[in-house]
């Protein structure tokens, strides 16, 4: 039984390191402090990715819409960073512009149920 | 290559990890449930709310002091029912009744789970029979946040809530969450499953539904003591909610919950019909507990704004319970009924009353034989059977002023006709000062009453071969005062607003209780009234949180307690089996978005006084095992890790990953020739519970989410 569990943690894992490889995601080691890194920061080695974001107007009206938006967008494809503002019913997420676009962005969120404009303002965020 | 780097990686963070940070950034306060009719409205404290919520935090708006544990909190750790989302807290500790039964029981201001009033969205629930395993009936994955609110809280709810409240909020049927499926399976092979749908049926009604299966398969006796170390259980439970939302903004809820749990414990092959004191079968404990409750909420608006409203409480719960201790049974079922009404005014920004008439009964019916071994006949057998019926009701105001954000004072007074004790009033007060933004002192106070259930409010008593004497077939008044405060800075660094230092005390003070003395006679328990002896507690704490750097939390709490009572022929002593102190160190990291979560968790538990009959304890080499006649301090660990993708939360986890484990749990003069203590003895007790019974384990467990799409 023990054995069963030990390799079954170990499949989820790997699982999750997969996804992460096949995701193509940033180095792990930089911004963790204190930790040796037992591991190259090789899993996104390449040249350095500019990343935009957008801020959408969205018709949040509660804390649940808020965690909804978080838990749905969050893992929509090319999303980097997500911030929410509950008081000025405001969505900004930041993406990687080779894996999607705002109307996707906003697609997604209208999906879920709300009413989505975007705002003008776009910065360009060069990665670290 | 690289995903061999990847596990390595991993490998180096489980490793080296001793930094899980534990988020209690509270940036966005969790509406105040308080009030019945309070939807739940948004904080505008809040001015940008990150993708993490915050695991466990003091709530900054609230007069009382009140600890909310978030989902975010309830998912820090195994979290597989309401006891063990405790773990993570310094104000309630939680402990086991006993070595038998898996009944846990927790602490609030250094004493007994049973001076805590529990609500279930301001209806009291786990009262009289359902509190020695109610904790154990509330699956985590059900409940969207916890609120711990310490001291003499609102009269509104009656005042059985002596050293505090907590309340839990389930998943509401407005989540939009139509499916929710949880499975997960711990290494001493417990497998618990959770289903839940919050479904909107048409603008006006949504309901929820929620499910729960859990039990495990094998048990074990890790420390060959021949008495398994946790019972072999089986528990289904099925809940469903409804939320009806008239245009006119009258609001009603309704629900059913149905609940079937069994569990057996002690020896392997007990069986309660064959067990008897002149023969040699094993000895355990056999329990069945069945329940129903059904609720109705209706909220009234008076006025457009809701200024003014009725709201109508009503709560029934069906609990029986049957269950064995070797030759002892106790059979009960008890009716509960609950109603309260309330008019509430928020006659402008600064004042705001509510009054109205609460009432509960409860109809006890009782089964109870008891047979040991003592010298005097008369107390070697003992019974009731019989009706008990405990009812009060009562009336009660309640006014709230509030001058601006800087000063908050509530005033409510109760006057309740107890149906054996007569008329009883009591007052409490609270009171929230701000001199400015940073600083909020709170001040509190009042008065708390509950009838006692000897029997099942110390259930480990049934677990051991003593007679029992004096009073523990009587209900009496226990009546307390408890009063306190707390201080809270919060301090302008660190990568969130939400850094605070908070100070607590509390002191709780007996005029009544019933006194359950194991140490009043050998192998006697003792239950007698208080009747003027003293008894306090007085509990000292302090709370530090901080987000040091961006997604990484540090909460570090610590807690002091001197409990003391007075006990028949001994004075004034340290109350046994209550820990001097707990700290606790919470570390929290999570990546950006929270793809990947680590959560570590540190626990200190300061020494116990034992019963004198445990002083001269030895070990198996002739040691004594409690020196000074305390426990020892002993440390615990927690670690989890939590991926997340896309609607699936996958994570694994440790708990007590040192492993530590009470040894010579079971107690015993005389050990049959295997090394087994002799159940068939007046000095045995197997309730003298202080530490964890289990060591190491592991869980691994996954959550699926769908959320409602257009």
């Amino acid at each position: 039984m023990i054995g069963t569990i030990k390799k079954s943690a170990i499949a989820i894992l790997l699982a999750g390191c997969l996804q992460t490889v096949s995701a193509g995601q940033e180095a792990y080691c930089a911004g963790m402090p204190g930790i040796g890194c037992a591991v190259e920061a090789g899993a996104a080695a390449g040249p350095k990715k500019e990343l935009k974001t957008v801020r959408f107007s969205v018709s949040m009206h509660c804390e649940n819409c808020v965690r909804k938006i978080t838990e749905n967008i969050s893992f929509e494809k090319g999303v980097k960073d997500l911030e929410i503002s509950l008081e000025d019913k405001e969505v900004t997420v930041t993406y990687d512009p080779a894996k999607t676009d705002p109307d996707r962005l906003a697609e997604a969120i209208r999906s879920l149920g709300y009413t989505v404009e975007r705002q003008k303002s776009d910065d360009t965020v060069e990665k670290e | 290559m690289k995903i061999i780097k990847h596990i390595r990686y991993v490998i180096a963070i489980i490793s080296c990890c001793a930094g899980i940070v534990w988020d209690a950034s509270g940036q966005v306060a969790v509406a105040d449930t308080a009030g019945l009719y309070g939807e739940r409205k948004d904080s505008l404290d809040a001015a940008v709310y990150v993708s993490r919520q915050s695991g466990n935090y003091l709530k900054k708006g609230s007069p009382i002091r009140t600890e909310v544990i978030s989902s975010a909190g309830l998912h820090k750790m195994a979290c597989c029912t309401l006891a063990e989302s405790f773990e993570n807290s310094a104000s309630v500790t939680v402990g086991y009744s006993d070595a038998v039964t898996g009944a846990r029981q927790i602490r609030l201001l250094g004493l007994s789970g049973v001076y805590t009033q529990m609500l279930d969205e301001n209806r009291p629930v786990m009262r009289g029979l359902a509190s020695p395993f109610g904790l154990s009936y509330v699956p985590g994955q059900w409940l969207e946040s916890i609120q711990i609110a310490k001291g003499a809280s609102s009269v509104i709810n009656g005042v059985e809530s002596m050293t505090g409240q907590i309340n839990m909020e389930h998943r509401k049927p407005t989540d939009e969450k139509p499916l929710f499926l949880n499975a997960s399976v711990m290494s001493d092979t417990k497998v618990d499953f959770n289903a839940a749908s919050s479904l909107q049926m048409g603008y006006r009604w949504s309901t929820a539904i929620l499910g729960h299966v859990s039990g495990n398969f094998k048990s074990f006796d890790h420390n060959h003591d021949g008495y398994m170390d946790d019972p072999e259980m089986l528990q289904f439970s099925l809940a469903n909610r409804w939320l009806y939302m008239a245009d006119s903004g009258v609001q009603v809820r309704f629900g059913f919950k149905a609940l079937q749990d069994s569990r057996r414990g002690g020896q392997e092959g007990y069986d309660h019909e064959k067990y008897s004191l002149s023969n040699t079968l094993p000895w355990g404990s056999d329990i069945l507990n069945r329940s129903l409750n059904g609720y109705l909420k209706v909220g009234i608006p008076l006025a457009e704004d809701n200024s003014r409203n009725i709201a109508v409480v009503a709560d029934y719960t069906l609990y029986d319970m049957d269950s064995w201790f070797g030759s002892t049974k106790y059979l009960g079922q008890q009716h509960s009924g609950f109603i309260n009404v309330m008019y509430q005014h928020e006659i402008n920004g600064a004042h705001k009353f509510t009054a109205g008439l609460g009432s509960t009964y409860d109809m006890l019916d009782e089964d109870f034989a008891r047979t040991v071994l003592y010298p005097d006949p008369a107390f070697a057998s003992v019974s009731k059977k019989g009706l008990t019926s405990l009812f009060n009701a009562g009336v009660f105001g309640e006014y709230t002023y509030h001058a601006g954000d800087k000063f908050t004072a509530i005033a409510g007074v109760r006057g309740e006709w107890y149906s054996r004790d007569g008329f009883k009033c009591s007052p409490r007060a609270t009171v929230k000062y701000s001199p400015v933004e940073q600083i909020i002192i709170r001040l509190n106070g009042g008065r708390g009453l509950r009838y006692s259930m000897p029997l099942v409010d110390n259930i480990g008593v049934l677990s051991t071969g003593k007679a029992f004497k004096g009073m523990f077939n009587d209900h009496i008044l226990e009546d307390s005062w408890t009063y306190g405060g707390n201080v809270t800075y919060y301090l302008p660094f660190g990568a969130s607003d939400n850094t605070y230092i908070s100070f607590d005390y509390f002191h709780t003070g007996f005029c009544q209780q019933m006194v359950v003395d194991y140490e009043h006679e050998v192998n006697v328990i003792d239950f007698y009234a208080l009747d003027g002896k003293r008894s306090f507690t007085d509990n000292f704490q302090i709370d530090f949180n901080v987000e040091p750097v961006e997604r990484f939390t540090v909460t570090a709490t610590f807690r002091y307690t001197d409990a003391r009572i007075e006990l028949k022929d001994r004075g004034l002593v340290e109350k046994p089996m209550t820990s001097r102190y707990k700290g606790v160190l919470n570390l929290q990291y999570a990546t950006r978005l929270s793809k990947w979560i680590f959560d570590f968790t540190a626990s200190l538990n300061g020494p116990s006084r034992v019963y004198g009959f445990m002083e001269g304890l030895e070990d198996s080499d002739g040691n004594l095992l409690y020196k000074d006649g305390h426990t020892p301090a002993y440390p615990m660990l927690y670690a989890q890790i939590t991926r997340r993708l896309k609607g699936l939360d996958i994570y694994i986890g440790g708990e007590n990953l040192t492993n530590f484990r009470q040894k010579d749990v079971i107690i015993g003069a005389a050990r049959d020739r295997d090394g087994i203590v002799n159940p068939r003895q007046p000095s045995f007790d197997a309730s003298a519970v202080w530490g964890p019974l289990m060591g190491m384990k592991f869980y691994a467990g996954v959550r699926f989410t769908l959320w409602k799409k257009l």
